[in-house]
């Protein structure tokens, strides 16, 4: 066996060529003219063809999601579920109260709690506060709108504490809200707020720093 | 096609081609995403001072090459698993440069890997030696974060407390390096939970 | 000093005989022996340096603690260096190799400005060297030397972990290199063009495109956030599909008429399939950002894409394999042509499992696991490298005038190549589907899924130790070749035998 074949691999060796470079590119370059018509390769590469147009035309169809380039979904059932979709109580309007509420809970509440209880010795309390509940609307509002800072006097207890304007950012109804909240709140009952109250106060007192006690004295005479 | 110039031309008009459908498009169309913000909160919100000098031990480890920082909505058990509670999108990342998102997940997912009670003391440990706090993990131990010092009258107060097995010879402790520190408050920032109103959830797609 | 003048012979050698045809093929070989030489020298110390660091990932992959105090060898930082040392190292250097040495003697004539190309081949592997030093010592530097060398170690982004400052560089030395290329191609006296050219330049302006991209949108004026991923991504697959799948593409187009002496089966259908190769591949890659923080519609284009790769996968695999399978036995006795069969199945298999691993319903289940590395690897290391592996015996012994010094070693490359690359991606492929099986598909804990994959990553340590072993045979073969003194039979013309015209059946 072994003689028959001595050098069956024609290893190490050379691998030997069996095509010059020049045929190479000549033979290809004329087969290439050549149109075999036909050929298996003709025929499986159309159908793969059709396969990729069918398979690109059902998921182009499917997945585009729009060209959206905020969409992140690609399934066309979850994409509609989420363009329709409210969050849950959307629509319903709330109250001028309920919008205080949250208004207060987020930049009030803090120091003032959320009982308006205050914290006895550092911040005064609203809950029964007569500043709070003045007859005259003005009052509240303008502390709300500009702080209040140094020594001050609330259900008969002395404070000194700087409370600076905490709505800067916020538009009349807001600051109305909030201080509806705060006249209609534990055992609170004063009269409502509204947005034109709160426009004719900041008319009157423009731009300031926060008030000291002796400014809104003229409330209490 | 025996004319070089030709090929040039036609591989430049098919890779332009991708290269304006698939890259330019995205990025004229959401490459200038700004944050959001919700009740004056920023979001994302931005990385305390510590926690980005982490990020850059995190890319310098090639933590990437195993964890990822991205959360699928529609696919894969990564919300049940509680590695997000929503899809990840584009502006959870506009802060990240480089953006450490990954693609390889031999680990756990890490966009949230603040939420839960691991606490400081948990991903020193972890960092130290993951065999401690999870054994048979594949994780490699990066020790050489922390130094092994002579304990000189009272034991550091931010030295490991390391389990019986795996402590140190008496006199000595194990103390956190500063890249070990940024590393772990890095992992103790890493967390997406707030909503954007493009995030798919559970919720919004009625699941 | 025997070397060294066995070195110099190599390099510059004097043959006698007669055989006139042969002498014009040596004086095409000559004019770029001493850089094909350097290209082919670096690509084999790349490969093993690559393979020895994905020896060493692999096995911290199973076995945590291996090498775990040095922090240079952390698991983050071996495994890219393994991805970036095998493809700029090894099939860079090896793909180049190739494609010049094609280049040339299908244009016929000797190509000048060698200065052009050593150059810039060799700032590229300098360059390389520096870049995967940056991988290794990210955050280890002083910060003084960080800051001034805006070291801030890898990057994030796949196959592109080498620090930024590298990019500028390793582009302006390709430029160089691809430069040389298309000037060698313009120089040729062949005027029509053959397959293999079109890949070689679809090849080298695909490289200096996407680098071009990624040095100004990742690099230089990086896009936001979430598009660096889309764009890391698109380069990733775009350097797999349209740079290293076509240079070895346009050595199997070579290959197989040289070595079997038939021209390629169906060859009139090469034009449609380079076009929709270059078409689908290039805008393939973002099938896998399926349900990442990218529009939606960038991975659907990426899937309908990847999925238009079946078209020009027929006509490649009826091409290919027709030509092997018309004349079989031929196959075994070159060892050339053995490893350029195992790449053209390898091929076949890569393109399928990229398909398929780019639909929806298999993105749900192997998202995010191993199965994607099986797949990059089956291309990179079951293509790419057996067909570079195969193109290099058959340049080495032409170019040098010698013959290949054992039969043994090469035999031993071969087999241990194959073998390792299987084991390396069928533990990969199989083990991922697994992986990801438990991952999307379950609430599994991760370390209950680590314990269940330690059987498939030993496994792919096995065959990553078998691909080492025959990666060292190669470079001891080479070695020989190039050290070993000139018999008197090799220093003739004639040790090569001319070669006949390639046969074409009177149709």
């Amino acid at each position: 066996m072994s003689e028959e074949v001595p050098d069956k691999l024609n290893l190490p060796g050379i691998d030997e060529s069996k095509a010059s470079d020049e045929s190479i590119v000549r033979e290809h370059a004329r087969l290439r003219r050549q149109h075999v018509a036909g050929s298996p390769i003709a025929f499986f590469s159309s159908m793969a063809l059709i396969l990729v147009v069918v398979f690109a035309w059902f998921y182009l169809r499917r997945h585009m999601a729009g060209y959206d380039a905020q969409m992140y979904l690609s399934e066309r059932g979850a994409i509609h579920a989420f363009n329709t979709w409210e969050p849950a109580g959307a629509g319903v309007v709330k109250s001028p109260y309920e919008l205080g509420q949250e208004l207060f809970t987020a930049r009030c509440a803090s120091c003032h709690m959320a009982n308006g209880e205050g914290m006895a010795g550092n911040f005064p309390p609203l809950a029964g506060s007569e500043w709070v509940l003045h007859e005259e609307s003005s009052l509240p509002i303008k502390v709300v709108l500009a702080g209040l800072g140094g020594p001050i006097t609330v259900k008969g207890q002395p404070y000194n504490g700087n409370m600076v304007s905490m709505v800067a950012d916020l538009d009349d109804q807001s600051v109305a809200n909030i201080v509806t909240y705060i006249r209609q709140s534990w055992g609170n009952e004063a009269s409502e707020v509204t947005a034109d109250q709160v426009a004719a106060v900041k008319d009157e007192i423009g731009s300031r720093g926060p008030w000291t006690g002796p400014e809104l004295q003229s409330y209490f005479e | 096609m025996n004319r070089g110039p030709f090929i040039f031309i036609g591989v430049f008009i098919v890779l332009a081609f991708s290269w304006a459908n698939l890259v330019h498009k995205p990025v004229q169309e959401s490459g200038q995403l700004a944050a959001y913000f919700s009740d004056s909160e920023r979001m994302p919100r931005l990385l305390p001072g510590e926690a980005e000098q982490g990020r850059q031990v995190y890319q310098q480890m090639g933590c990437v090459s195993c964890h990822t920082q991205q959360s699928r909505l529609e696919s894969g058990f990564d919300i049940q698993r509680g590695w997000g509670s929503r899809q990840s999108v584009a502006r959870d990342y506009i802060d990240q440069s480089p953006s450490l998102i990954g693609d390889r997940r031999l680990g756990p997912d890490l966009s949230n890997a603040a939420a839960g009670d691991r606490d400081r003391e948990w991903h020193h440990l972890h960092f130290y030696n993951p065999q401690i706090t999870s054994k048979g993990s594949n994780m490699p131990s990066y020790s050489f974060l922390y130094d092994k010092t002579a304990v000189m009258g009272q034991k550091s107060d931010r030295a490991l407390n390391l389990p019986e097995e795996f402590a140190v010879e008496s006199g000595y402790q194990i103390v956190p390096s500063r890249r070990a520190e940024a590393l772990v408050a890095y992992m103790l920032s890493l967390q997406v939970d707030y909503d954007l109103p493009e995030a798919p959830n559970p919720e919004k797609i009625g699941l | 000093m025997k070397l060294i003048s066995n070195i110099c012979s190599s390099l510059s050698p004097e043959f006698s005989g007669d055989s006139k045809h042969r002498e014009g093929q040596l004086s095409i070989d000559g004019s770029v022996r001493f850089q094909l030489l350097g290209l082919i020298k670096s690509a084999i110390f790349w490969l093993v340096v690559s393979i020895l660091f994905g020896l060493i990932a692999s096995i911290k992959l199973h076995s945590p603690g291996f090498l775990g105090h040095c922090e240079w060898l952390t698991y983050g930082k071996v495994e890219p260096v393994f991805w970036n040392s095998l493809i700029y190292g090894w099939l860079f250097n090896a793909g180049l190799a190739c494609s010049f040495w094609l280049l040339v003697r299908l244009g016929g004539a000797p190509a000048g400005n060698g200065f052009l190309l050593t150059v810039s081949l060799s700032i590229w592997n300098v360059a390389l060297i520096v870049g995967l030093l940056g991988i290794l010592m990210g955050g280890m530097l002083p910060i003084t030397w960080r800051d001034s060398f805006t070291v801030s170690g890898q990057l994030p982004y796949e196959w592109l972990e080498m620090p930024a400052f590298i990019v500028p560089v390793l582009l302006a030395a390709f430029l160089g290199m691809g430069l040389w290329g298309v000037l060698a191609f313009r120089e040729r006296v062949h005027r029509v063009v053959y397959a293999s050219q079109w890949y070689i330049l679809a090849a080298l302006f695909a490289f200096a495109w996407i680098y071009t991209v990624v040095q100004v949108m990742l690099m230089s004026q990086p896009a936001q956030g979430t598009l660096q991923y889309l764009i890391g991504s698109w380069y990733a697959n775009n350097l797999l599909m349209v740079v290293i799948v076509p240079f070895a593409l346009a050595v199997v187009y070579y290959m197989l008429p040289k070595v079997l002496g038939k021209p390629i089966v169906g060859y009139n259908h090469s034009g449609k399939a380079f076009w929709s190769w270059i078409l689908f591949a290039s805008s393939a890659g973002s099938a896998e950002l399926l349900y990442g923080p990218v529009p939606s519609w960038v991975s659907s284009v990426g899937i309908i894409a990847a999925f238009g790769i079946l078209y020009p996968l027929s006509i490649f695999s009826i091409q290919f394999l027709s030509t092997l399978f018309a004349s079989f036995s031929r196959i075994w006795e070159t060892i050339s042509l053995r490893f350029i069969f195992f790449g053209c199945i390898g091929f076949l298999l890569f393109g399928c499992y990229f398909i398929y691993g780019s639909l929806r319903v298999t993105q749900d289940v192997v998202q995010f696991s191993s199965f994607n590395n099986g797949v990059q690897l089956l291309g990179l290391l079951g293509f790419a490298t057996m067909v570079f592996s195969g193109c290099l015996y058959f340049i080495l012994s032409r170019l040098l005038n010698k013959e290949l010094p054992s039969a043994g070693l090469a035999e031993l490359h071969f087999w241990m190549q194959l073998l390792g690359v299987f084991l390396v991606v069928s533990s990969l492929i199989t083990g991922g589907m697994q992986e990801g099986e438990l991952m999307n598909g379950s609430v599994t804990g991760v370390l209950s899924i680590v314990a269940n994959m330690k059987s498939y990553y030993a496994m792919a340590t096995l065959g990553m130790g078998l691909i080492l072993v025959g990666a060292i045979g190669f470079m001891i073969s080479f070695s020989m070749l190039l050290l070993s003194e000139r018999s008197g039979k090799e220093t003739t013309v004639n040790l090569i035998e001319e070669s006949p015209d390639l046969e074409v059946s009177a149709t």
